[in-house]
């Protein structure tokens, strides 16, 4: 009883106005990327489960404006990283720097404590670097001369990948893949999407930046904190969890699987789906979240031989019952 | 009660009212709304209790005090007007006084102890009669306690559903008396509750779519009449269809009520139900009637019986040109023949087959005095007692065909049996069996016994010139004019492989000559009024004719034997009442196709004779099969079992039974499994076509018993857990799509999977989307189930969602 009642006292008070800027949030990010109601859905679950973000797109698809946009609305601060082959990890965590002025050694933050960052073309440093931001993002911490330093509660990152043109270019290992909660497509915007978008710039002063958004903070970053909180404390039916090992027992026995889930990917999957849940005003976890943002949770976790990894997904989740009603 | 309602509702808020008085308030209309049929449901409720607790005094009437009657209705009609104007009072007082009406429970208490006091009537008063020394039949008295409760529910009955537990209690008991009373009124009674009863389900069903849609139904005050005089017509029709169809005499034939002594299924001294017990005590009333009970007393001695037990059966035989001088018996001796021992002549008499109609004595199965047999083996058995093998055309004859034959002593078991080799063949003889007969009240010297049998054993017998064979073949008891009653007769007997008939092409006559099977020639055989004139009747040659027609292709002999059974079992009717007249009996049988069992045995006998193939008239007993009692393992055998059939020879000494009488059962022999499933199938094949056939119409019809199904399953989980409800509802959605075609793969989410069939539909989509929100809210998020229980959205779903829609949809 005591820690049922502990955990009640735990779970955070969210009021209908967190779920209101939760909506209006959603309603920046749809307007930022126009007709991408389910990636910019998805974007915002993985901000909910403490994720981060990986898109593999091309050029010009509205990454930059996605991070941004979330950014502003947020009200934090916003980091962007053209990962080149001469990046160095300490671009990335900061370093301290001999002040001659004062006889101290002075700490410059690099751009992993900031809260939001969009490390552009990650597959195009070095391991090294690499390896470094996908540690910060690990440990949401980042030791710099063996002095231990928090990053933000919020901390959220989307890095990008170039699909094509990937000479020069070093592909991230699965282990590290394995850190991102989810890989998304992006994809070219439909055509009323992109009348729309023709419409809007014509109004616009700035041409390539897309539409100037309202400076404006939709959600302050302790809204999000408790909402976070909030998911790490969803409902999961045990017949829920049941299912969700038996989707991930069935990712490591398919035929045609390499890789199934970690442990690790399993509980992302968990939290995503709670984070599914309560973007969609729920307190509980249904079978439908596991399977809506399972495609995506699987897709950047899983190795298949030969065929296409959907098609794999779409195998698994029809061979594995779902949770009846009882 | 009436008036409760209406006065209180002047006061009471809407709510209260809904929760005081469980009227249902149509939610769309907010005006004060109190139910009008109320009073009409109640009124015809206990009309209905009235006519229940009439229907029982019909029963009763006859058999208890007067005095009783007005006493217990005294007392009722104290009673209820005593409350009546108590309950009239307090609403008054409720008016009055504001308070009260919230309280409750005193009304409730009120009511309970009226209900309970006229429970109670009935059964006080008839204790105190018991007291005064008159008996007391203490079931009548608890149906009456239970129609005045149907009363008392039905006036004083708090809630909605007391009302309908009462029309329930009131048609039990209605059905009841109608069942069991001898009074004509417990049967309209039943009519008119019937009636009555039709009147309220409709006028129930009509107010409740009253209150639930009043703008959507339109009114029309002749269909509710039209509807209850629809079924009125239909319930009349079904009586005029049922009338003459149901005897009415069957009824409670089995004895279920605990005074009527039980049935003779279960205990053989029970006077087999109601009503036979009747006739049994007015014998015992009525000293001049010749019932049951002083036939056992008076004609159960050595005297020599007037009649012969086939003659019973069969009708008397025709005696041309005998007259004795004889006075006339009276009519009630010789029209019952009760307890009469069954008799049989010995061997060598003859066996004519004219015979006057015989009279079909109506008589009530009330005790063993009947028995004349009974049988431990299996039934359908056929035990012959004497066979006849000359025929003149209307008569049958015995000429001693069978050498005399020695009884072989063996002792096995501490019993002495005595055997005889002369009609075993190894070929059709496979298997022995042991049977037992017991001899009740039997005549004759002759030994009942299977055609087949080998051996016989009497206890404590061990001499063998008790037994011997007569010349036809029967064993009998040489020196006695009958075996005692009550003797155990154990008999061994031979099974037929009936293969081994079919392989048989044609039966050998080792010790017969053929001029024996001539009968014409062999009339001079018979001792009596031997036949000087030969009979060359039409009848006999029209069957020869028939045979011959039959058997014209080449058919063994045991196939011709089926054929010509077959011929008469389908072609002509089991008749014993038919009379074939007495110049040419078989013609006659030949051109009414009906008759006694004597003219199937006979025409048998005369187209297998046709045919060259032996055959002889048997007389003897059938243990018919629905005598038998599974108590005692054994087969009662009754004066009218006495039957006639034929027997063919088949080798040497052997002879088979032949059963052409439609009704009787075959006799049985050992077949080959296949050769039975053969049989079988082919006898079943109707009901087999008939199964597939119903099979296939449920088939194509599975959609419509699917649905229903689904919808009836919906409205019964109604009253289970609101948990289960919501388990039938996802099932049956799920079982409709199986129907449709469109199973849901396991992996697919139901509520995925049928947006994806009717996505397209925005008010499905939109219901979809709102019972599974609730669906997943109880099952994943831990949320009481009750608020599925009455949800509208899941009830509409259930039935939009028909095959026919998701078929339509999906295309």
């Amino acid at each position: 009883m005591v820690a049922v009642d502990e955990l009640e006292r735990k779970i955070p008070v969210i009021d209908a106005s967190d779920f209101d800027r939760l909506r209006r949030l959603s309603g920046v990010l749809r307007s930022a990327l126009l007709g991408k109601a389910d990636k910019t859905d998805l974007v915002l679950t993985c901000l909910l489960a403490q994720g981060h973000l990986l898109l593999d797109d091309l050029p010009g698809t509205g990454k930059t404006t996605l991070a941004k946009a979330l950014a502003s609305s947020l009200g934090g601060r916003f980091a962007r990283i053209q990962c080149t082959p001469d990046l160095l990890p300490t671009d990335i965590t900061g370093f301290t720097l001999y002040n001659q002025k004062t006889h101290e050694f002075e700490f410059h933050s690099g751009p992993v404590f900031f809260d939001v960052l969009l490390a552009d073309e990650l597959n195009r440093t070095t391991p090294r670097t690499q390896s470094a931001l996908l540690e910060a993002m690990a440990e949401r911490q980042v030791t710099i001369d063996s002095e231990a330093r928090p990053l933000a509660d919020t901390f959220f990152v989307i890095a990008t990948q170039n699909p094509i043109d990937s000479h020069g270019s070093y592909p991230l290992p699965e282990a590290q893949l394995d850190r991102f909660s989810i890989r998304l497509e992006i994809g070219y915007p439909d055509r009323e999407a992109q009348l729309a978008m023709l419409e809007r710039a014509v109004s616009e002063t700035e041409v390539e930046g897309g539409p100037q958004l309202k400076e404006q903070v939709v959600m302050p970053l302790d809204v999000l904190h408790r909402l976070q909180t909030k998911v790490a404390m969803t409902k999961v039916h045990p017949s829920v969890r049941e299912y969700l090992v038996d989707l991930v027992e069935a990712t490591r026995q398919h035929g045609s699987v390499e890789l199934g889930v970690s442990p690790r990917g399993m509980l992302i999957w968990q939290r995503m789906a709670q984070a599914w849940a309560v973007l969609h005003e729920r307190d509980f976890v249904s079978p439908t979240d596991v399977q809506d943002v399972g495609s995506h949770v699987l897709s950047v976790r899983m190795i298949v031989r030969g065929g296409r990894l959907d098609k794999v997904v779409q195998e698994i989740f029809e061979q594995v019952p779902v949770p009846e009603y009882r | 009660m009436i008036y409760e309602v209406r006065g209180v509702s002047r006061n009471l808020s809407k709510d209260e009212l809904v929760r005081t008085h469980s009227i249902r308030i149509n939610t769309s209309h907010r005006s004060p709304f109190v139910n009008p049929w109320r009073q009409r449901k109640r009124r015809e409720a206990c009309l209905l209790g009235m006519l229940a607790v009439v229907g029982i005094y019909a029963v009763r009437i006859g058999y208890e005090p007067i005095l009783q009657f007005v006493a217990e209705l005294g007392a009722v009609l104290l009673l209820l007007s005593g409350s009546i104007a108590f309950f009239w009072k307090q609403n008054r007082k409720a008016l009055a006084d504001a308070r009260y009406r919230n309280n409750e429970s005193p009304k409730i208490a009120g009511r309970l102890g009226i209900i309970l006091g006229l429970v109670c009537i009935p059964i006080l008063l008839r204790l105190a009669v018991a007291f005064t020394g008159s008996a007391a039949a203490w079931e009548m008295v608890w149906l009456t306690s239970f129609g005045f409760a149907a009363m008392g529910l039905a006036l004083f009955g708090w809630r909605e559903r007391d009302v309908g537990l009462s029309v329930i209690c009131s048609g039990f008991l209605v059905l009841f008396a109608a069942a069991s009373a001898d009074e004509i009124a417990a049967v309209w009674c039943a009519i008119l509750w019937a009636m009555i009863c039709l009147w309220w389900l409709v006028a129930n069903h009509w107010e409740r779519l009253d209150q639930c849609m009043s703008h959507s139904v339109r009114r029309l005050p002749m269909l509710r009449l039209g509807s209850m005089l629809l079924g009125v017509t239909l319930a009349l029709l079904t009586a005029l269809i049922a009338w003459g169809q149901v005897g009415g005499s069957a009824r409670l034939s089995w004895g279920f009520m605990p005074t009527s002594g039980g049935n003779d299924y279960g205990d053989e001294a029970a006077r087999s139900g109601v009503g036979n017990g009747d006739a049994i005590v007015a014998a015992e009333q009525h000293a001049a009637t010749f019932g049951a009970v002083d036939s056992n007393v008076f004609l159960d001695s050595d005297q020599p019986s007037l009649f012969d037990m086939f003659d019973d059966t069969l009708g008397e035989p025709f005696r041309p040109k005998q007259s004795e001088r004889a006075v006339a018996l009276k009519q009630q001796e010789t029209s019952d023949l009760e307890g009469r021992p069954g008799e049989s002549g010995s061997g060598g008499q003859s066996f004519p087959i004219a015979r006057r109609k015989a009279e079909q004595p109506s008589k009530a199965k009330s005790d063993n005095s009947d028995v004349v047999l009974r049988w431990i083996g299996p039934t359908g058995s056929r035990l012959a007692m004497e066979r006849f093998n000359v025929f003149d055309g209307v008569k049958w004859y015995a000429s001693g065909t069978v050498a005399p034959q020695q009884l072989e002593h063996q002792k096995l078991n501490d019993r002495d049996w005595f055997f005889f080799s002369g009609s075993f063949d190894s070929a059709i003889h496979r298997k022995t069996y042991q049977q037992a007969v017991k001899v009740m009240r039997l005549k004759s010297p002759r030994i009942p016994a299977p055609s087949q049998v080998a051996g016989v054993s009497i206890k404590d017998v061990d001499r063998s010139d008790f037994f011997s064979i007569s010349s036809d073949g029967s064993i009998f008891m040489p020196g006695r004019t009958s075996i005692p009653a009550q003797t155990n007769i154990r008999i061994v007997s031979w099974g037929v492989d009936e293969a081994s008939l079919f392989q048989i092409d044609r039966f050998s006559y080792s010790r017969l000559e053929r001029g024996d099977i001539q009968f014409r020639e062999s009339g001079d055989a018979a001792e009596d009024a031997g036949p000087s004139v030969q009979r060359i009747s039409a009848g006999v040659k029209e069957f020869e004719r028939i045979s011959r027609e039959l058997a014209s292709g080449e058919l063994s002999d045991w196939k011709a034997v089926n054929k010509i059974v077959a011929y008469l079992r389908s072609e002509f009717e089991f008749d014993r009442a038919a009379d074939c007249g007495l110049e040419d009996p078989l013609n006659e049988f030949y051109q009414q196709r009906r008759g006694g069992d004597h003219m199937f045995a006979t025409a048998a006998c005369v187209m297998l004779r046709a045919l060259g193939i032996h055959s002889r008239l048997t007389t003897g007993f059938y243990a018919d099969p629905d005598n038998f009692k599974f108590a005692d393992g054994e087969t009662s055998i009754f004066r009218d079992d006495a039957h006639v059939w034929l027997e063919v020879n088949v080798a040497g000494d052997v002879w088979i039974p032949v059963e052409p009488t439609p009704g009787y059962e075959h006799p049985k022999f050992n077949s080959s499994l296949l050769r039975l499933a053969s049989q079988v199938c082919w006898a079943s094949l109707p009901y087999l076509g008939a199964v597939a056939c119903l099979l296939i119409a449920v088939w194509f019809s599975r959609i419509i018993w699917g649905e229903l199904v689904c919808l009836l399953a919906w409205y019964l989980a109604a009253l289970c857990s609101p948990r289960l409800r919501l388990r039938v509802w996802t099932k049956s959605i799920d079982f409709k799509c199986r129907l449709a075609r469109l199973p849901r793969p396991m992996g697919v989410p139901q509520r995925r999977w049928i947006k994806n069939i009717c996505g397209a539909d925005k008010d499905i989509s939109d219901k979809v989307d709102a019972c599974f929100d609730q669906l997943d809210a109880i099952v994943f998020g831990g949320r009481p189930s009750n608020g599925f229980s009455d949800n509208k959205i899941a009830d509409e779903l259930i039935r939009q969602l028909n095959v026919r829609f998701l078929v339509k949809c999906h295309q």
